[in-house]
């Protein structure tokens, strides 16, 4: 997800990298509020909650640096999948 | 779905008009990978992670991560050509295979 990789430099990189920022944290929140905060009984959040939502803030980061990381894998695979079609191709032109 | 851009038809697009679509297109693309990723990010962590006793993503919960992302990957590819299927029969093309 590396915008450079992809061939956006300066701002129009940095605008990208700050939009999936900004998206993320939209998505944790979300997230991690379904996740921890079950009960409204009061107003305060509970110790519980508190320590879940703390973890799961973790966890989210953790989780979307896997999923970069299996997504790399995946489009690595797909790449070397292509080329060597390719090879197949160029070895027997029919 | 109209193929045609919304060109009246024998028109040609000029250099400069070719040059601007590419870059949508490819702002478009970026923003469709983007997408793509914070909504797997979103799908895989609601489908996985339900444990909060640890800080720490268990080996479990890794391992299914890594499955939802493949296996999202492949739904995609799949509708993909589902849809562009359906979308060449609609228009009357051949090539397109029946729904099994």
């Amino acid at each position: 997800m590396d915008p450079a990789q992809m061939g956006m430099n300066g701002v129009a990189g940095m605008k990208y990298n700050m939009r999936a920022m900004a998206k993320l944290y939209e998505s944790l929140s979300k997230s991690c509020f379904k996740k921890c905060v079950t009960r409204f009984s009061q107003p305060d959040l509970s110790v519980g909650e508190l320590t879940c939502v703390d973890r799961c803030t973790l966890k989210f980061i953790s989780t979307a640096q896997l999923v970069s990381e299996g997504m790399q894998t995946a489009h690595e695979q797909e790449m070397k999948q292509q080329q060597a079609m390719q090879q197949l191709g160029q070895q027997r032109p029919f | 779905m109209n193929s045609n851009m919304g060109m009246a038809p024998g028109q040609q697009m000029t250099k400069k008009d070719q040059k601007e679509l590419e870059g949508l297109v490819q702002e478009m693309m970026f923003k469709e990978m983007q997408d793509m990723y914070i909504n797997l990010v979103d799908r895989c962590f609601s489908k996985c992670i339900n444990n909060f006793r640890s800080r720490k993503v268990l080996s479990a919960e890794k391992d299914c991560i890594g499955y939802c992302v493949a296996k999202s990957i492949a739904h995609n590819k799949r509708v993909q050509m589902r849809f562009a299927e359906q979308n060449q029969m609609q228009m009357g093309m051949p090539g397109g295979a029946p729904p099994s």
